[in-house]
């Protein structure tokens, strides 16, 4: 109690006591170098798939071998097991979840485009999309109905991130190096196309097929009552 | 900012008071918990300022520091990851012992 109570005070004085102007030169080179360099308005984003490219995607790798291990170890929840929760059937929280899972898609899909430049990217429109899978999960018990069809996604994405930055290898650049040029369309204005757009999509799919890994994986096992376990264990 | 410094203190105490329970699922708890806090201190520690977004626009004079978002983006996935790791290895161990008895 008094360890957690004194770290909990340092953090707090730490956080108090930072003098408050501060401007580093690596900021100012990522703020100067963003825009012509990534060819992106998002700093953040820019910083994330186009200057620190490698990073991410070793943080990829982590993300799915995350899923992998999961897959393994739960692989198949025991038999005997107290059912903890009964799914729930309600026409009005079933239509609601189509509607709901429907619009968080298509706000997924403009998170997803709009990364490079306005607050979104592959991140948090993967994660958007995985709400959208819990949606459905909290109205007509997804497990069942749907098993592993989709997570080849998982390889999709993290070849797609790969070829990518293969592709800039081959052109003569180093690894996940990052091109992009001005497209004039005739209604739709200038369009940026950046190589780092398709690296985000890469991340996208990644980060959907893991979600639902882990929203999928731990609701199955939900069915073994945990507490009742480690209840019986330790007394 | 001193808002910010006491709640991210509360939760680091929080996160330090679970870690060294003797509960399993608290301690699982307590590493989630200090993930937050130790990305929200990351966070903070580029300076939190007003009107200072790190998108570029002509409107706009000050920019905030975009490295501490791009690190802390990172880290959450990170600690995700962790935090389902440690859950199953947890509901992996527990069955287990249960079914060697």
């Amino acid at each position: 109690m008094g360890l957690a109570l004194s770290v909990g005070v340092t953090v707090a004085g730490i956080l108090c006591l930072l003098p408050s102007d501060f401007s580093n030169d690596v900021a100012r080179y990522y703020m100067a170098n963003s825009l012509e360099g990534g060819g992106g308005h998002n700093m953040v984003n820019v910083i994330i798939v186009d200057f620190r490219g490698f990073d991410t995607f070793i943080e990829m790798t982590v993300f799915a071998l995350t899923g992998l291990i999961l897959l393994g170890f739960l692989a198949s929840p025991p038999a005997s097991g107290v059912a903890i929760r009964k799914p729930l059937r309600s026409i009005l929280t079933q239509t609601w979840a189509g509607v709901m899972s429907f619009s968080l898609l298509l706000g997924a899909i403009f998170l997803l485009l709009r990364g490079h430049d306005a607050p979104g990217g592959g991140f948090i429109a993967g994660l958007v999309v995985v709400l959208a899978y819990a949606v459905q999960y909290l109205a007509v018990s997804l497990p069942h109905r749907v098993t592993l069809a989709l997570d080849g996604l998982l390889a999709l994405g993290f070849m797609l991130a790969l070829i990518t930055g293969l592709c800039a290898v081959v052109m003569g650049a180093g690894f996940l190096t990052s091109t992009h040029y001005r497209l004039h369309l005739a209604w739709l204005g200038d369009i940026e196309l950046a190589s780092a757009a398709l690296f985000d999509l890469g991340v996208f799919f990644v980060v959907v097929a893991v979600g639902r890994i882990f929203l999928l994986r731990f609701a199955a096992w939900q069915r073994v009552n945990l507490t009742q376990l480690t209840a019986g264990r330790e007394e | 900012m001193s808002m910010i410094a006491l709640l991210l203190g509360g939760l680091s105490a929080a996160a330090v008071y679970l870690l060294l329970s003797r509960e399993k699922f608290s301690v699982i708890l307590g590493l989630a918990l200090l993930s937050y806090a130790v990305n929200g201190f990351i966070f903070a520690m580029g300076r939190l300022k007003i009107h200072a977004i790190p998108i570029f626009s002509p409107t706009q004079i000050d920019y905030a520091d975009p490295i501490p978002p791009a690190l802390v983006l990172t880290a959450i996935v990170i600690g995700v990851a962790m935090t389902a790791l440690v859950l199953a290895l947890w509901i992996r161990a527990a069955v287990q012992l249960e079914e060697t008895e």
